[in-house]
C-alpha cells in the first residue's frame, strides 16, 4: 500500500494499531515464550546489507553450533509486505525454535511494511515465537506490538535469542562444582555420623547390653535363695517349738527320772493304795520295759500325799 | 494377699523381661507374706525354672552378641 504523505501513514498507522489492539492481537495472554537455547533460528531479512551479516556473526560469537536457517527477503518497496509474508509462513512451517524477523534501520517508508495489516497477522497467526527486530528510535511498529517478543535492533535480537554460550559452560561448571561439594559434605556428614554412633558405648562393648539383666536376675536369685532358706528356718524353728512343747508333756521324760507307772493286769492305772490287795499282780512299766510283780504287803501312808 | 502369680502353661512363651518380673514377685511375695510351706516350696520351684531360663536366655544374647561382633569385625568403618 503506497501513500501520499507522512501524515496519512500516521493516520493509517493509528487506525491499524487500535483496530489490532481491538481484536486482541497485541494482547500478552497470546505471546509465546522465546525458548532459552534454541537449538533451529528462522531469520527474515534482506539478503543483503548489514542486518544480516550483524545477526549471523552475533550468533555465532555468541553459540557457535546453532543452525540458523536465513530467508532473504525484500523488506521494503513495492510488495514487501507480501514477501515477508510468505517467509514467516515458510519458517513457521519447518521445524524452527524461534523466528526473527527485522531489517537495519531506514526512513519510517523503508520500514513501512513491517506496519501492514498482513504482516501484522502472519506474526500473529504464526506458531512459531518471533521476535520482531526493526532498526528504529521511536515509536513501535506494528509488528513490534504482536511479535512475541522486540528487540532494537537486529543484533539486539540475535542476544535476545540466543545466550553465550561460554556463559553457559562456566554456570554449568559451577553448579556442577557446588552439587559436588554439597554432596560431598552430605556425604561427609553421615560419615561422622556413622562413625560417631559406631564408636557409642553399646557399639564398642555391645556385652552391656546383657550387664544390667544379668544384675538383675542375680539379684533375684540371691534373694530366692535368702527367702526360701528363711522360710525353711522358720518353719523347722515352729517345728522344734511344737516337738518341744509335746516332749514336755510326754510321761516318758518323768520316767526317765525314776518314775514308774503301774498298772493291774487289766491295764488300768493304779493310782492308790487303795485299789491294791494283798497276792495282786502288778505291772510296772519303765521307760524301757515292764515288769509283773506280786503284791506281798500293802501299807498305807500316815501322811495324806495327795491332794 | 499380693497379687497370685498365674500359671503359665510354657514357661519357654514367656519373654525374658516377663520371666525376670515373674521372679521378682515370686520374691516380693515370699518376703512380704507368710506363704504356706507347700505354695513355698511351689513358688520356689517356679522361681528356679524362672532362674534357669532366664540364665539361658542371656546366655544366647551373649552369643548372638559375640557372632554379630565377631562379623562386624570384618567392616572397616573408617575406610
Amino acid at each position: 500500500m503506497m501513500v501520499g504523505g507522512i501524515g496519512e501513514l500516521y493516520l493509517a498507522y493509528e487506525k491499524l494499531k487500535e483496530k489490532l489492539s481491538e481484536e486482541g492481537l497485541f494482547d500478552d495472554e497470546h505471546k509465546k515464550e522465546i525458548p532459552f537455547l534454541p537449538q533451529k533460528v528462522g531469520i527474515v531479512t534482506s539478503g543483503e546489507g548489514a542486518a544480516l551479516r550483524d545477526m549471523l556473526r552475533v550468533l555465532k560469537d555468541r553459540f557457535e553450533n546453532i543452525d540458523v536457517f536465513v530467508v532473504p527477503t525484500q523488506v521494503q518497496g513495492e510488495g514487501a509486505a507480501e514477501k515477508i509474508v510468505d517467509s514467516i509462513k515458510r519458517l513457521d512451517s519447518m521445524d524452527i525454535d524461534v523466528i526473527i524477523i527485522g531489517r537495519g534501520g531506514g526512513s519510517i517508508e523503508d520500514l513501512w511494511s513491517f506496519n501492514e495489516e498482513k504482516v501484522a497477522r502472519a506474526i500473529f497467526k504464526a506458531e512459531t515465537p518471533i521476535v520482531s527486530a526493526v532498526g528504529h528510535e521511536t515509536d513501535f511498529l506494528i509488528s513490534d506490538f504482536v511479535a512475541d517478543e522486540r528487540a532494537p535492533t537486529p543484533t539486539g535480537a540475535a542476544e535476545l535469542v540466543v545466550p553465550i554460550k561460554t556463559e553457559l559452560e562456566q554456570k554449568i561448571m559451577e553448579q556442577e562444582r557446588r552439587t559436588r561439594t554439597a554432596l560431598n559434605n552430605l556425604i561427609l556428614g553421615y560419615r561422622e555420623k556413622m562413625e560417631s554412633l559406631a564408636e557409642s558405648p553399646v557399639f564398642q562393648r555391645p556385652e552391656r547390653i546383657l550387664e544390667d539383666r544379668y544384675q538383675k536376675l542375680d539379684e533375684n536369685i540371691e534373694r530366692l535363695g535368702i527367702t526360701f532358706d528363711r522360710y525353711l528356718k522358720t518353719y523347722s524353728q515352729e517345728l522344734n517349738g511344737q516337738k518341744d512343747r509335746l516332749k514336755a508333756l510326754s510321761p516318758i521324760q518323768t520316767m526317765k527320772r525314776g518314775y514308774s507307772i503301774v498298772m493291774d493286769e487289766d491295764n488300768e492305772v493304779i493310782t492308790s493304795v487303795n485299789e491294791v490287795n494283798i497276792e495282786d499282780i502288778l505291772k510296772i512299766n519303765m521307760v524301757d520295759g515292764e515288769i509283773k510283780t506280786e503284791t506281798k504287803e500293802v501299807e498305807r501312808c500316815q501322811k495324806k500325799l495327795r491332794k | 494377699m499380693s497379687e497370685e502369680i498365674e500359671e503359665v502353661e510354657d514357661i519357654k512363651e514367656l519373654e525374658f523381661e516377663e520371666a525376670l518380673d515373674r521372679l521378682e514377685k515370686i520374691n516380693k511375695k515370699l518376703e512380704r507374706n507368710k506363704v504356706p510351706l507347700e505354695r513355698a516350696i511351689e513358688l520356689y520351684q517356679h522361681g528356679m525354672e524362672l532362674i534357669e531360663y532366664c540364665e539361658k536366655k542371656l546366655e544366647e544374647a551373649e552369643g548372638k552378641i559375640k557372632k554379630i561382633t565377631e562379623d562386624n569385625e570384618k567392616i572397616d568403618w573408617k575406610r
